[in-house]
This record gives structure tokens, C-alpha cells and sequence, in this order.
């Protein structure tokens, strides 16, 4: 489960919490499919993020990944080859670590903070 | 030119004792007939430490629940050893002050240190060890012998800072080629000469090479894998610019799947945060 912000929140992802607005009464509850209206809803209300079903944090991460342009993304997995150099990229703990590096970077590259 | 890490250690006469107020408290700690008071008291006299060790304790680092206002609180919620492992972690860098900002950069390197005591913590805690602070401790000083090595021979220590960037090879290495030792033996040789325990010392003198670990092999494979983690998510900065290679007996000891790296990654950056909050609080705040 993550948290996820608003800028990128896409029509079809599941609630896992309430969303409430800043008097407290809830905007679209759990288990609600999102909307691309009640994205513009959010927006007006001024929600910042949101929390998602899907697997953690940094698979939510990983979707910015598939998002960036093919330059950008060859970028960072360039700078991810760099970095991991001196490992064995097979060792299944490199890989993981690996993952949540790319992940973050990826984040990152999408301009989140 | 130093033949070893020992005799670069001992030429180092600035830096041959630990910060003063960590002596004392240590003295404290040791002595079996000292009381809580007298360790506050000891702490009291320095306003700068005190309103750290404040400050770490009611942080979301610590969790509890309870505000704890002043030193006698604080010693008695933390215990003796852990207050003075706080007072070590947090004072370590001012003996080291007035190095070079070109050469090193202070604030970074704390950074690294600390990220790095904090994701030995989270590891450990992950496996449920019962007693965390060496952890957060090993990984708070794993790099310190690096700052000896700046403040002693700066020019060869640009030089490998410098190479390793174009290279991209590994600090330690290099190190030893140049000067047939390197700064986590440096490390252990400082650590040791300050007294402190022999576990934590090798753990710091091990962390690049933890299957030579024999004292404590579980605390420097764990200040190994945090020190790999944290050059990978990139807080703080070593000097060296890639991740240092995982020995695979390391994890293998440490025996928990790879699945767990999120979580203690998550927890780490949590409580990274918290500490850096408290120990940047403004003094007008409470």
C-alpha cells in the first residue's frame, strides 16, 4: 500500500484508505475505483495524496519508471549499472536493493520530491 | 608516509583521545558505585550536549510516549550505556572539527554516518536483536577512520577522493594500494585507542571485509550491509562514488530474505528524518 501524490493519481487505481477533505467528511471512501472526476475533485479540495491499493511504496514508484521517456529512463538505468558495479547483479539481495534504487531515482526523475 | 593504520593513529595526537565529555560519562558508567545523578550532572555542564541528548529522546526516534524534560529522565529512560553511545554518537564530529571544507564536507559525512547507524538499527531490529545500540553505534562510526586519514594526510586523501570519481573504483581498495592500509582499519585503531569496546572496534575495522569478524561477526556483517545499503539509496555521501560489494556471507549470517529491504529501508529513511529533526531544532523551540 502506498501513498500516492495527486499529480500522479490515475483513473482505474483503487482507494486503499478514505480520502477527506480538510472539514474532515470523506470525499470517496476505501475500495472506491478512482475516477478521472474524482481526481478534479480532489484537486479542488485541495488533497495532496492519496493512498493506493497496489503492492508498497516503491512498486507504486516503480510505475514512474514506465513512465519516463526512453532517454530519461536509459539515464537511470545507466546510472543504476554504475552505481552496482562492484556487485553481482544475480545475488537476489543486490537485485532488490537494485529495484528500490531504480525506483526511487525514477520517482525522483518524475519530479516528485 | 605511514607505515600502518596503527602508527598513522597514534601520530595523530589531536585526535587520541574521544571528546572529553564522552570520557567522562564513560568513566561514570564504568564505575559501579556512580548513580543516574551523576551522570546527568557530568552532561549538564556541557548546554550544547544536553540539549541534543534532550532533543534525540523525545524524538520519533526513541518513541516515547511521555515527554522527557530533563537529564535525570532522560538517563533513567535510555539507561547509562546508551546515553553515553548517544553522547559519543553525537559529539564524534566535533573532534574532527576544522578540517578542510574543500577536502571533506562535513555535513555530508555526517549524514552518511548517521543514515548509516540508523539502517544497522532498523537491520538489527528486523532479526530482533535484543540490544540495538551497538548497531546504531557501529554504524554511526564505521567511516571515522577516513577523518583521521583527512586530518593527517590530506593530499593523498584528495588524490584517491579525486580518482575514485573518474574511476569509479572502490575507496578502500584504492587505499590500500596507495598506502597498504585503509580507513576502516584506521577506524578500529582509533576506536580502540579511545577504549572502547573490541566488538565495536572490529566491527569498524571489518565493515568492508566482515568475513574477518570473529568477536561479533553478526555486528559487522550488519554495519557492512547497512554501510552497502546506504552508499545504494544515496544519503549522505562516503567519498565513494559507487556501492561498495556486498559479501554474500554477510547476508547469509545476518539470515533474513531479501524481501525485508523495503521495510528497513522505509524505517531507516523514518528515523534518519526524526534524528536530523531533533538535532536541528531551533533552540527557541521546545
Amino acid at each position: 500500500m502506498g501513498s500516492l501524490a495527486i499529480e500522479f493519481v490515475e483513473p482505474g487505481m483503487v482507494l486503499s484508505r478514505d480520502v477527506r477533505g480538510n472539514n474532515g467528511l470523506v470525499i470517496l471512501g476505501a475500495g472506491a475505483e478512482i475516477t478521472e472526476r474524482h481526481i478534479q475533485i480532489f484537486k479542488s479540495w485541495g488533497v495532496a495524496e492519496v493512498d493506493v491499493k497496489g503492492a508498497d511504496q516503491d512498486a507504486v514508484n516503480t510505475q514512474f519508471l514506465l513512465k519516463l521517456d526512453g532517454e530519461k529512463r536509459k539515464a537511470i538505468e545507466r546510472e543504476m549499472d554504475r552505481l552496482f558495479q562492484h556487485n553481482d547483479a544475480t545475488d537476489p539481495v543486490i537485485e532488490e536493493l537494485r529495484r528500490i534504487c531504480l525506483a526511487r531515482e525514477s520517482l525522483r526523475a518524475a519530479g516528485q520530491p | 608516509m605511514y607505515t600502518s593504520a596503527a602508527s598513522l593513529v597514534r601520530s595523530a595526537d589531536k585526535i587520541a583521545s574521544p571528546p572529553k565529555v564522552f570520557n567522562k560519562v564513560n568513566e561514570i558508567v564504568n564505575d559501579p558505585d556512580s548513580t543516574t545523578e551523576d551522570i546527568a550532572r557530568v552532561i549538564a555542564e556541557d548546554a550544547g550536549i544536553t540539549l541534543r541528548l534532550l532533543r534525540v529522546v523525545n524524538s520519533a526516534f526513541f518513541g516515547y510516549n511521555q515527554k522527557v524534560d530533563s537529564l535525570d529522565q532522560a538517563v533513567m529512560a535510555l539507561g547509562t550505556s546508551q546515553v553515553r553511545d548517544l553522547v559519543l554518537a553525537t559529539t564524534v564530529a566535533d573532534s574532527f572539527d576544522g578540517l578542510p571544507p574543500d577536502l571533506i564536507n562535513m555535513e555530508l559525512f555526517w549524514q552518511h554516518s548517521l543514515a548509516c547507524g540508523v539502517a544497522a538499527r532498523s537491520l538489527a531490529r528486523v532479526r530482533k536483536e535484543m540490544n540495538l545500540e551497538p548497531f546504531f553505534l557501529g554504524g554511526m562510526l564505521h567511516d571515522v577512520g577516513r577523518l583521521v586519514m583527512f586530518s593527517k594526510m590530506p593530499e593523498q586523501s584528495r588524490a584517491i577522493v579525486v580518482r575514485c570519481q573518474q574511476s569509479n573504483e572502490m575507496m578502500h581498495q584504492v587505499e590500500r594500494e596507495v598506502f597498504g592500509f585503509d580507513h576502516a582499519e584506521v577506524g578500529g585503531c582509533l576506536l580502540s585507542n579511545w577504549g572502547l569496546p573490541p566488538q565495536l572496534e572490529e566491527a569498524v575495522a571489518s565493515h568492508h571485509r566482515p568475513q574477518l569478524a570473529v568477536r561479533n561477526p553478526m555486528l559487522a556483517s550488519v554495519v557492512h550491509i547497512a554501510d552497502v545499503i546506504v552508499n545504494a539509496v544515496q544519503m549522505g555521501r562516503s567519498g565513494t562514488p559507487v556501492v561498495p560489494r556486498l559479501f554474500p556471507h554477510a547476508w547469509s549470517r545476518y539470515g533474513m530474505a531479501a524481501s525485508v529491504l523495503p521495510q528497513v529501508i522505509n524505517e531507516m529513511e523514518m528515523q534518519y528524518r526524526s534524528f536530523i529533526r531533533a538535532l536541528e531544532a531551533k533552540a527557541t523551540e521546545k
